[in-house]
Order: C-alpha cells, then sequence, then structure tokens
C-alpha cells in the first residue's frame, strides 16, 4: 500500500489484532483440547518426564468398540460407551423426524410465501411467535400423552423411539415451515407469474415451478435439521430411559456423569471422552462444513436465475 | 382435488418446465393424491376406533376430528389454499398447541407418581386384588403340553396332586375341572419362556378342585384359592371381603379412603383447581426456592445476553474495520466452532471444569495458586454457568452484528471521517444507533431462549447444587425451564406441579414473543 498510515492506526491495528487472536484462543482452546486429548496416550509416571506426548489411536478405536474397552495398562474404560448403538438411534430419529417433519413442512411454507387465505397474516404472527416457545416445555405432556397412548399403541409409548419422532415433529415441522417459507419468498416471483398466466394451478406452479427451483435449498435445512435432532438434548432426555433406547446426547451425557460427576474427574476418562464426543460430533461437523459451501453455491445460483 | 388433476393433464406440457409427461406420470398424477387419501382416510378412521376401543375416548375424538377436518379440507376444491397449509397446521396443532392445552390441564391436576392412573384404572386394579382368606390352599402348578393342548397340574403341601382336563391354548370362559390323581410326571412340563408367553391366557384360568373351592393363578407357578379382595357396591364403594370396610373414592384427594379418611394406593389423578399454583407461590420449603430460581434465571439470562452482546458488538466491529488486515480469515475461525454440535461442546467444557483434571484450574493453579471447586460452590458454579453460556452464545451475536454493520451505509463513516471523527466517536454515533433497532427484537428472542435453556444446565451442572431447604429438588443454578424438568423427570414424578411452572413460563414466552413481534413489524428491518 502506497498509504501514508499514520503511527496511532498502526497502533490501533495491532491492539485488535491481539484482541481478536485471545478471542479465538479463547473460542477455540476447547476444542483444540479436545482434539489433543482424543489422540494422546494417558500421562503416567514414566511419561510425564517427556516433553512431547505418546499419539495413539486407542480411545478412539476403544470408543467405536474396534477394540477391547480393556486398555493396555489393564484399566476397563471408565464407562460403558455404547458408540454405534447410540449413533443408529440418533441417526434413525434424526431421518424419521427430518422426513415426516420436511413432507409436512412444505407445502404449508409455500401457501404462507404465496398463496392468499383468510387469516394469513395472523397466522404469520403466530408461526413467528412459535419460534420463541421451546419444546422442553411441553415434555411433561408429551410424557403423560403417551404414557396414556402407548397402552393402545405401544410403539409410540413412553421409552420408544416413535414416541420421540412424534415429539420432535411439532417443533421441527414449524421451522421447517418458517426456513422453507423465507426461501420460498426469496425465488423470483416472474417465472410464478409466467406459469399462472400460462393457467397452473397453485399446485402445479408449486410442483412444477417452485420446487425444483428451491431443491439445493431444501437439500440444506433437511440435512442441517437432521444433524440438529441428532444432538436432540431435552426430550430425548425426558422420554427415552432405557439403556438400548439412547441416543448420542443421552448416551455422552451417561459418560460424563459415570466418568466423574461433581467436577472429580479422571484423567482417564478425560481423554476417552474426548474421544468420544469427538467422533460424535462428526456428523455434525461434516454436515456443517458440507451445506456451508453448498449454501454459498445456491444462493449464488439463486441470484442467477 | 378432480380439478387439479385433471388441470395437470390439460396444462402441464404447455409449462415448458417439464416438457412431456409420460402416460404413467398423468395417472399417477390423477390416482396417487386419490390413493394417498383414501389410505390416510383408512388409518385415521383405524387409530380413532382403537384408541375409542381402549377406552381412550378423548385422544380418539381428537383422531376423528382430524380426519373430519382433513376431509374437509381436502374435498372442498375451492379452499385451495387449505390444502396446502393443512399438513403443516396439522402438525403445528397436534404436536404443539395440543400439548399446550394438555400441560395447562394438568397443571390443574394431580397428577403425580402416586396418582399416576385415571380413575377407572385405579378401580380395576383395586378390583383385580386378591387375598388370602383363612383355609386357602397354594398349590404348585405346572403346565403339561400334551399335542398341541395343555393339561393342568396342581400340587398342595400335602402332595395331592390334581390334573384337568386338556384344554386348547386360547381357552376362555368356562372353568376346568381338576381331578384327583395318584401322580402325573413333571417330565416335558412347559419351561418359563411359555408360561411367560401365555401368561394372559393363564391369568384368566378357573381351576375347579374336588372339594368345591376355584383356584385362580397367583404367580408364574403358583395357584391359589384367594379371593377378589374388593366387590364393588351399587354407589360405587368398594368393600373390603376381609375387613368389611367400606372405601369411598374421595374426588378431591384422588385416592379411595376408608371412612376415618385412610388413604388406600393407587391414587388416581383428579383435577385440584389452581392448588399447584398456590402451592407454588404460598408453600413454605417450596415458594422460597421457587422465588429464588425465578430471580436467578432473570439474572443469568439478562447477563448472558447483555455480556454476550457487548462481547459480539465489541468483536463484530473491531471486524468490519476495513483497514484490518485477514479480516475473512478472523470471521471463518470465529465461526468454526459452530460447527460442533452445541450439547456436545458443553460436555466438553464442562470436562475443563473439573476441580482435579480439568484445564481451567490447572491454568489457575499456575498462574494463582489456586483450585477453585467449580461445581460446589453456589458463588462459583453460577459465575462458571454465565461464563459457558457466553462463550456459547457470543460467536453468534458477533455473526449477527456483523450483518447489521454492513448494512449501515459506508457514507456515514466517510462524512464522519470527513469531520475528523475517531472511532469510539464512530460506535457511538453511528453504530450503535443504527445498529439497537434492528437488533433488539433479536435480543429479546435470545432473551427467551436462555429464559429456557434447560438444555445446557441439565448437561453443565444438573441444577447442583442444591437448595438444602426444600423437598423438591431444586438446585441453585436451576432455571425455571430446568426445574419444572427435574420436577418431572430427573428428581422425581411430579408432573402436576411442573405442568404448573410450565405454564408460567408459556405466559412468559408469549409476552417476549409478543414484545419482539411488535418492534420487528413496527420496524419492517427484518422480514
Amino acid at each position: 500500500m502506497g498509504k501514508v498510515v499514520g503511527r496511532e492506526v498502526v497502533w490501533r491495528r495491532r491492539v485488535a489484532h491481539v484482541g481478536i487472536w485471545l478471542a479465538l484462543a479463547l473460542i477455540l482452546y476447547p476444542f483444540a483440547n479436545m482434539l489433543w486429548q482424543a489422540v494422546t496416550a494417558y500421562s503416567t509416571a514414566e511419561t510425564t518426564t517427556r516433553l512431547w506426548p505418546r499419539f495413539t489411536a486407542d480411545h478412539l478405536l476403544m470408543v467405536l468398540g474396534w477394540r477391547d474397552q480393556v486398555d493396555e495398562y489393564g484399566g476397563r474404560m471408565a464407562a460403558r460407551v455404547e458408540f454405534w448403538l447410540w449413533m443408529w438411534n440418533s441417526v434413525k430419529v434424526a431421518v424419521i423426524t427430518t422426513a415426516i417433519a420436511t413432507s409436512l413442512a412444505l407445502t404449508t411454507a409455500y401457501a404462507f410465501a404465496r398463496l392468499r387465505f383468510t387469516g394469513r397474516a395472523s397466522l404469520d404472527n403466530l408461526l413467528y411467535m412459535s419460534h420463541f416457545f421451546p419444546g422442553v416445555l411441553l415434555a411433561v405432556a408429551y410424557w403423560s400423552i403417551f404414557d396414556r397412548i402407548g397402552d393402545t399403541f405401544p410403539a409410540i409409548g413412553v421409552d420408544t423411539h416413535g414416541g420421540l419422532v412424534l415429539a420432535l415433529t411439532g417443533q421441527a415441522t414449524l421451522g421447517m415451515v418458517w426456513a422453507f417459507k423465507g426461501y420460498f419468498e426469496q425465488l423470483p416471483l416472474e417465472i410464478e407469474e409466467a406459469a399462472r398466466i400460462d393457467g397452473a394451478t397453485d399446485w402445479q406452479t408449486f410442483r412444477a415451478i417452485a420446487l425444483p427451483l428451491a431443491r439445493p435449498m431444501i437439500v440444506v435445512m433437511v440435512l442441517l435439521l437432521a444433524t440438529s435432532l441428532m444432538y436432540e438434548p431435552m426430550l430425548s432426555a425426558a422420554l427415552l430411559t432405557g439403556s438400548d433406547t439412547a441416543t448420542l446426547p443421552i448416551g455422552l451425557g451417561r459418560f460424563t456423569v459415570a466418568a466423574g460427576s461433581g467436577g472429580n474427574g479422571s484423567s482417564v476418562a478425560l481423554h476417552e471422552f474426548a474421544a468420544a464426543a469427538l467422533l460424535a460430533s462428526l456428523p455434525g461437523v461434516i454436515v456443517f462444513v458440507v451445506t456451508q459451501r453448498w449454501m454459498d453455491q445456491s444462493v449464488a445460483g439463486s441470484v442467477k436465475g | 382435488m378432480s380439478d387439479v388433476s385433471q388441470a395437470v393433464l390439460a396444462a402441464a406440457p404447455d409449462l415448458g418446465v417439464r416438457p412431456m409427461y409420460p402416460r404413467w406420470r398423468a395417472y399417477a398424477a390423477l390416482w396417487g393424491p386419490r390413493a394417498i387419501g383414501l389410505a390416510a382416510l383408512m388409518v385415521g378412521l383405524g387409530v380413532a376406533l382403537k384408541l375409542y376401543l381402549n377406552g381412550q375416548w378423548l385422544f380418539g375424538a381428537i383422531a376423528l376430528a382430524v380426519v373430519c377436518v382433513g376431509c374437509f379440507v381436502y374435498m372442498q376444491a375451492r379452499s385451495s389454499a387449505w390444502c396446502f397449509l393443512f399438513p403443516g397446521l396439522l402438525a403445528a396443532s397436534l404436536f404443539v398447541l395440543l400439548p399446550i392445552a394438555y400441560t395447562a390441564s394438568l397443571s390443574t391436576s394431580n397428577y403425580s407418581s402416586q396418582n399416576l392412573l385415571t380413575f377407572s384404572r385405579a378401580t380395576e386394579y383395586l378390583l383385580t386384588s386378591r387375598y388370602m382368606p383363612e383355609g386357602a390352599q397354594r398349590y404348585g402348578f405346572a403346565l403339561l403340553p400334551e399335542g398341541k393342548r395343555y393339561r393342568a397340574r396342581l400340587e398342595n403341601d400335602a402332595g395331592e396332586v390334581f390334573l384337568s382336563d386338556v384344554f386348547a391354548p386360547g381357552h376362555t370362559g368356562k372353568p376346568l375341572t381338576m381331578k384327583r390323581v395318584s401322580d402325573a410326571p413333571l417330565d416335558g412340563q412347559a419351561d418359563t419362556a411359555t408360561l411367560i408367553r401365555s401368561v394372559g391366557v393363564l391369568k384368566r384360568l378357573v381351576l375347579q378342585l374336588p372339594d368345591g373351592s376355584a383356584a385362580q393363578m397367583s404367580s408364574l407357578r403358583s395357584f391359589d384359592t384367594s379371593q377378589p379382595l374388593y366387590t364393588r357396591r351399587a354407589d360405587g364403594a368398594l368393600i373390603n371381603q376381609q375387613d368389611h370396610t367400606v372405601l369411598r373414592p374421595n374426588h378431591r384427594s384422588g385416592y379411595y379412603e376408608t371412612e376415618r379418611g385412610e388413604k388406600v394406593a393407587p391414587g388416581f389423578a383428579v383435577s385440584v383447581g389452581a392448588a399447584q399454583f398456590v402451592k407454588l407461590l404460598t408453600d413454605e420449603g417450596l415458594s422460597q426456592p421457587f422465588l429464588k430460581v425465578f430471580g436467578w434465571t432473570l439474572a443469568y439470562s439478562a447477563l448472558t445476553v447483555l455480556l454476550s452482546f457487548a462481547a459480539g458488538l465489541a468483536l463484530a466491529t473491531v471486524l468490519s474495520w476495513q483497514e484490518l488486515r485477514w479480516r475473512e480469515t478472523y470471521k471463518l475461525l470465529f465461526y468454526l466452532p459452530s460447527a460442533v454440535p452445541m450439547m456436545i461442546a458443553v460436555l466438553i467444557v464442562k470436562m475443563m471444569f473439573f476441580t482435579n483434571t480439568g484445564e481451567v484450574n490447572a491454568v489457575l493453579d499456575t498462574v494463582f495458586g489456586i483450585r477453585p471447586e467449580w461445581f460446589q460452590s453456589p458463588g462459583l458454579t453460577r459465575t462458571m454457568v454465565v461464563i459457558v453460556s457466553v462463550w456459547l452464545y457470543f460467536p453468534y451475536m458477533m455473526m449477527l452484528c456483523l450483518g447489521l454493520i454492513r448494512a449501515i451505509p459506508p457514507e456515514l463513516y466517510e462524512a464522519s471521517a470527513l469531520a475528523g471523527a475517531g472511532p469510539l466517536t464512530n460506535f457511538t454515533h453511528i453504530t450503535l444507533p443504527l445498529i439497537a433497532r434492528p437488533i433488539l427484537p433479536v435480543l429479546i428472542a435470545c432473551f427467551a431462549s436462555t429464559f429456557n435453556n434447560a438444555g445446557l444446565i441439565n448437561y453443565l451442572t444438573g441444577g447442583d447444587p442444591s437448595y438444602l431447604d426444600t423437598r423438591d429438588p431444586i438446585g441453585m443454578t436451576d432455571l425455571l425451564s430446568s426445574t419444572a424438568f427435574r420436577m418431572a423427570f430427573t428428581g422425581g414424578s411430579n408432573f402436576g406441579l411442573a405442568a404448573a411452572i410450565s405454564v408460567l413460563l408459556f405466559l412468559i414466552v408469549a409476552v417476549l414473543a409478543f414484545a419482539s413481534l411488535r418492534l420487528t413489524r413496527n420496524s419492517g428491518s427484518l422480514n
């Protein structure tokens, strides 16, 4: 830069950089620490004298169940980890809920974005207000409804994935209606108007024009919703009680409790927990990274279209 | 519906987006929706019928109502928009509005682990309980398969053996006559698994013994000649056959009670009016901790929102400074943690605060030589909760502020630069005033979400440390929502009280949502 910069500005810049680095360190350190713990060996008496720790994949393999859950020093894992079971349960609940919520939300969102009907303004306001509503407040109602309905339909009783799916569907659907509505509103109106002039009905305009145009965004939203549902902490804690129905958040939560509640953890548990947390968050991280790239592309695409 | 499908046949080729519909597609478009509609109708009616037959008339009626509304909406071709709206609105009303109403109704009942059953279920339970009268006999029971049918074998303590006629696996109805035999070999008797499988049939079996008494199943391998403990009188009172006391249902306490007022378990759920709310506000062991929890919830949410907003705004201001290098890289790095699910992030940080092994104490130990017990003392635990919460929220706040600052016209800053204003003046006179209006509804939304952030508390501290002066499980870091959660699930089963707290929270959330709605719609910056 050929610009003359004052001494004051140089100093301000330096201070700004240092401030940002500090904030970044604060934010990123816990995650860096998790990564580090997951791939380094336990510190024992002989290794503490060495400066550089020993790297190992033991914790990861143990969490995955590919190595016996007894380590090389004969110590058992701090708590039982059934990683694949939790992962499978989480994926199952998330995929089914997402499928139901998406199919229920698509047409509704289109109606909110494009169609006219009486009471639209008030319904729109209610939709906005529903976002403030945390699903955890309904846990009691869900529990007792499923407790009673479970007598008739055991598949959606308490401590079943069917019940959890139905409990999550309500909030998920409302969230998807809101997200899709925003996206349908952004679509260029001209194409849809042209179709209508050609005599297309609401359904045809939706099916043949709005839906294909919105497809990239729908995929992104579906992936994001599915991963967020995989880690839903509270309703699953309320509705799932058994050990074979546990999802990822419940399993990991029980692991930390078993590995040292009240703040007294052992260092063994720390490494193992880090490995479990790393592996458990992988689907979320992958989807996040992938969708960020798609999001940029699809937004750019829609602007061109 | 027919309107739509005919129009598909007629107009689809003209659309230009999908040039030609193959013939099968046209058929699918015509008959697909009808088939789906019919299937949904059948399933809906089936569910309603089954619920009704099982005595759950309320849920049955709701299912029937859904089917009726669905038929009405989709038969009426004119109300096209409502055909679109129906699925989402159905989900919202079934899975959100209905549970809200259900919570409200639970909050006026004494529904809890002691009063879990409905009145009819509790009565049924009492009527099926049995007692052993004087001289009643106990028999060891074995089931002897004979081809595809069975014989029942009873043996009393004196060694007398009785054998029944053969009966089919699905036998119900008439009592089976038992005959005295010298002995019947036990080998080949049905194993435990078979017994468990057919326990439903065996429970209904009545075995008529030669002395005139009738034996019924009392456990998997024994029958006895016990009698039903209660018989029902015409006025609904139950008579205890053993000591002839009279039990009357008390619809105020939710128990069957003797004349002296002794309660007989199990209780049933009854309406108690506003008693749960009154208890919450006046009960000695409850109102004090409840008010403290309320205060802490307010303080926690306000602190989290303000601190994370302040930190986020400060960083966003710095990051939108044009002359700073690597701004995009910094933004990316700040955005990175959002990839990790919040719940896992909470658990990771929790491990860092552990007293002996946590990184936080390792640092504090080296620098200041202290190892505070983050999970023991109330002040420290609350501090930790706020720190973790701000840590979680401020990247979001920063992203939000970055977006809003970018929307401010750069001419304003150019003008102020010409006037010789410094960065601080820019911040207080341009950035802050222009950001305040649009950010306010978002801050309210954030406040509402921290206010109900039971997930954070549940996974970080579990609400501990607990208040000692209360019977109910209430902790010093509990928010209102996590208190309700604990009362219902982790610390007890007081669903009525938890529902009452939830109803209070509904009202608070509704007020916040309404305030945010008014602010958004008035400023018109969002939407």
